[in-house]
């Protein structure tokens, strides 16, 4: 008789498997159609969260782009300024939450997938909104943050505070970071928590509980070297 | 617990506080403008700017100045610089001191082209920091002083202008602006023009 696949290893097959596959799925069919979303939530919102600053998204030979209100100082024909606002790479945490979700054994797994790109959406949203936000303030403000360049042209708007400006750069690392990584896995496993018991905080006992049964080992008896 | 009648009632109120009826004809403007409609936008930014509105008095200025969708005008596109100047936009300071400077659509006037570039200046923004830098280096509208020369380019630099850096760098290779000659030192400021690598 096969003995049954240990569910951590089917997890890690699965997962092996089913993240490229998910990846495929997101880079060929889901991308562009999120980023068209994206840039349309981000022109619904953008009246509120920033009148003066941003008209709204655009796209320029398939990339992503925000048209600032701002004027720019050069004294040319240019009546707006673009800032680079990449729409796909926030996206691509759900197909990190797909490729764990499809390989993680269990009932329900449609539902499964669905709360779980439900709760992820919004934070793809504020993604994209911190990105945004990070963009408009280092137009304004013309310091290099973080591994961002600003612009060449400086904004004819007054810089940030320094507080808000290291702020705004604190929110660029939770977008281009942190989240990318945590929103994913906390989404899983809030999904999973009976599998995360069970399997793997249960394996890991079973494992330790196994350690510490086994009998003790007896000190070796010295050899008497009289008795040959 | 709020009732729904309540919750629509407060969500209504919440969007009308993100609302401002000038802002949005502005933006609607400047869509029509992105749009290359310069007729229509022309039209909505000319009905706000005699209503007040800085910023549309500021991009109405900028299309007479650079002829866009209408004639070319430096007297006109001062005169809207001037009106947004007024209420503090810092397009229009920056224009309208430029306008000055360069005595374009008005009579130059060094001084007043000072007296903009300070008010802006003082309010933080590089650009006009370093041009009253040059300014006082030059004895343009205003003394020559070396020292605040010096303090103006380290304040521009400070807020990322990389041609102040670059004046102050000629100081120390040249012994400008009061400066002991220190080839050192101007390396040492040029490095600060240099884009950052990471």
């Amino acid at each position: 008789m096969r003995r049954p696949l240990d569910p951590l290893l089917r997890l890690l097959l699965g997962a092996a498997a089913g993240l490229p596959a998910c990846l495929a799925f997101w880079w060929w069919v889901v991308r562009e159609p999120l980023a068209q979303g994206l840039a349309q939530a981000t022109n619904i919102v953008s009246p509120w969260l920033w009148p003066d600053a941003i008209l709204g998204v655009g796209f320029r030979e398939q990339r992503s782009l925000l048209v600032s209100l701002l004027p720019p100082l050069t004294d040319s024909a240019q009546l707006f300024v673009t800032l680079p606002l990449p729409l796909s790479r926030p996206t691509v945490i759900l197909p990190l939450f797909w490729g764990l979700t499809l390989a993680t054994p269990g009932r329900a797994l449609l539902r499964r997938l669905l709360f779980g790109t439900l709760f992820l959406l919004p934070v793809v949203c504020a993604m994209v909104l911190l990105y945004a936000q990070f963009q408009i303030a280092l137009y304004r403000t013309h310091l290099p943050l973080l591994t961002e360049t600003p612009p060449i042209d400086y904004a004819l708007a007054l810089p940030d505070s320094p507080i808000f400006y290291h702020l705004w750069g604190l929110g660029r690392q939770l977008a281009v970071l942190v989240l990318p990584v945590v929103a994913p896995l906390l989404a899983w496993l809030s999904l999973h928590r009976p599998f995360l018991r069970t399997v793997i905080l249960g394996g890991l006992l079973r494992r330790n509980v196994r350690a510490a049964r086994k009998p003790p080992v007896p000190p070796a008896v010295p050899a008497d070297p009289e008795a040959r | 617990m709020i009732r729904a009648p309540r919750r629509l009632a407060l969500l209504g109120a919440l969007l009308l506080l993100g609302c401002d009826p000038q802002q949005d004809q502005h933006r609607t403007a400047m869509h029509q403008l992105l749009q290359g409609d310069y007729r229509a936008g022309i039209s909505t930014l000319a009905s706000l700017a005699g209503n007040g509105h800085a910023p549309s008095q500021y991009r109405l200025g900028m299309l007479y100045r650079l002829g866009l969708g209408v004639p070319r005008n430096a007297r006109l596109a001062n005169y809207w610089f001037e009106k947004a100047a007024r209420q503090n936009d810092v397009g229009g300071q920056y224009r309208l001191a430029e306008s000055y400077r360069r005595g374009d659509g008005v009579p130059e006037s060094p001084e007043l082209a000072f007296e903009w570039f300070q008010r802006l200046a003082e309010r933080g923004y590089a650009p006009a920091q370093y041009q009253i830098a040059l300014a006082y280096a030059e004895g343009q509208g205003v003394a020559r002083d070396d020292s605040a020369a010096i303090a103006w380019l380290q304040r521009a630099i400070a807020g990322g202008h990389p041609d102040a850096a670059r004046r102050l760098a000629q100081a120390y290779r040249n012994g400008e602006l009061g400066l002991p000659r220190d080839p050192q030192q101007a390396i040492e400021w040029e490095r600060k023009t240099q884009p950052a690598r990471f």
